[in-house]
């Protein structure tokens, strides 16, 4: 980025030298010739002089009060996973349910199940658990169990379980279950995950994935923040896609939506990237038509894009 | 001289700890030079009426987006996906919100971590000016080296905050890549 020619060691070089003492009206003319040649100059001159502010704040570091961060390690492991798991099952129906019921020790839970819809519960404050379409979620006293489909869940010192994962949460995850395959990716703070034993348990910071197979096979990987923002896109009523083709979008968009997108022969392998509102298939439409050109076409139930 | 102090206070507190979303939202469009779009935004934002802006990091962001545009509509060659993630009217709105951006208690401990990363004769010479507070001159005699060498320091310093700032989300990404090895599932 900061080369020694770039303009942003230019302009901190300039930035200091002004901090040193009064510029001589030579120097000044300097600056003002160099500030002048380039917009970008300028830009840098602007950035240099804001950071230069911004590290004023340092000065606060100096009282003995300050608590410097506690330090999680973070990890990166090898493999990255498909994003499809995500999007490859459910299909749509059209609204959830919240039951209550009693489970079988006789502690007081509730049930949440969603159809077609997304469901945001705001528990408490700082706690927070938000459904994907086609999931069902039972929360009990000391816990909350993710039966099947995908939600994310946020809270402090929060106890999280799939079938065969058993997470203590400082932030927020994102779980995923069927019934081949148990996923718990941490997308804010971290989560303790316990082990085959009792004893047995890993931290996993964010970006960081776990995930369990049939077989019991259990495999760590690591996400970049872009993949994150992709994966829970839809926890804010959005999809992002990744140059999917604009068939598959339109199965994403058709598992949230009553009005079916129906892409051509033509168009379908096509591919897309951006973020798209879930609820708007239209507005997705209109993108494919300025994009790629075509007609769309409408009746009461599809939208054709041809 | 191109901005008044209190412009300069202002971008401080609002764009510089925020940058980075920017930046990070900008490495989509692999043919741009992020650094050229950030530093026209910055010129650009500077001459704003900033009391009447509600969301600062937000209109960077719109005019940062502005500039990408700019730039395909002038390009002879533009990839789909490049046009569909810029498509201003279609696409929903990915402003980042003000409840994205960082609190001044992270941007603390975040200023803390990178100090601590400088070089050290660079961070030495940075905490006597900008924590204790010295002027240069004074910086020199207290270290024993020449106000030259103080400048040059300091200069190099402020280089490599800015260019923190900058990567504040990669970095983190580049330090967790080594630690995950061979740890034992225990």
């Amino acid at each position: 980025m900061a080369t020694e020619n770039s303009p942003d060691h230019v302009a901190a070089q300039w930035m200091v030298r002004i901090d040193r003492n009064a510029l001589t009206q030579q120097e000044q003319q300097a600056l003002t010739t160099w500030v002048d040649a380039d917009i970008r100059h300028k830009g840098a001159f602007l950035r240099a002089q804001a950071i230069w502010q911004a590290t004023n704040k340092a000065k606060a570091l100096q009282t003995p009060y300050f608590a410097r961060p506690v330090s999680i390690p973070v990890y990166q492991a090898t493999r990255l996973p498909s994003r499809r798991l995500f999007f490859g099952s459910a299909v749509a129906a059209a609204s959830f349910s919240l039951l209550v019921i009693a489970s079988k020790t006789g502690e007081a839970s509730t049930q949440y199940t969603t159809q077609k819809n997304i469901l945001h519960c705001r528990q408490a404050p700082g706690r927070e658990l938000i459904l994907d379409c086609y999931t069902q979620v039972d929360q009990y006293p000391e816990f909350t169990r993710m039966v099947y489909g995908r939600c994310l869940v946020a809270g402090a010192q929060r106890t999280v379980k799939t079938s065969r994962l058993r997470f203590v949460i400082h932030g927020s995850l994102l779980l995923y279950k069927d019934g081949n395959y148990e996923s718990g990716i941490v997308l804010e703070g971290h989560a303790s995950v316990k082990g085959q034993r009792n004893s047995e348990y890993k931290i996993l910071s964010a970006g960081e994935q776990i995930t369990r197979n049939q077989t019991g096979q259990i495999h760590f990987s690591y996400l970049d923040t872009e993949t994150l923002t992709r994966l829970s896109a839809w926890t804010k009523g959005q999809v992002s896609l990744d140059t999917q083709t604009i068939s598959e979008a339109s199965d994403i968009f058709n598992r949230y939506n009553q009005k079916q997108l129906v892409p051509s022969f033509r168009l379908a392998d096509y591919r897309l990237s951006g973020m798209f509102d879930l609820k708007r298939p239209d507005v997705f439409a209109l993108a494919v038509k300025a994009v790629l050109g075509g007609e769309i076409r409408e009746d009461g139930q599809h939208i054709y894009i041809e | 001289m191109l901005a008044d102090q209190e412009r300069g206070y202002w971008l401080a507190k609002h764009i510089v700890p925020n940058e980075h979303l920017i930046r990070t939202w900008l490495t989509r469009f692999s043919d741009i030079e992020a650094d050229d779009i950030i530093q026209e935004g910055y010129v650009i934002i500077s001459e704003a009426d900033v009391g009447k802006i509600f969301n600062p990091i937000g209109y960077f962001h719109t005019i940062c987006r502005n500039l990408v545009l700019r730039h395909y509509r002038k390009a002879q060659v533009v990839s789909v996906t490049a046009i569909a993630d810029i498509l201003n009217d279609t696409l929903v709105d990915q402003t980042p919100s003000i409840e994205d951006t960082i609190d001044a208690r992270a941007e603390l401990r975040f200023l803390d971590q990178i100090i601590q990363e400088l070089p050290d004769t660079c961070r030495k010479v940075f905490i006597y000016r900008k924590i204790k507070d010295y002027p240069q001159k004074e910086c020199a005699r207290k270290l024993g080296i020449s106000e030259n060498s103080v400048e040059k320091q300091l200069a190099r310093a402020l280089t490599l905050i800015a260019r923190s700032y900058g990567q504040r989300d990669s970095d983190q990404r580049k330090k967790v890549g080594l630690v995950r090895g061979n740890r034992k599932f225990s």
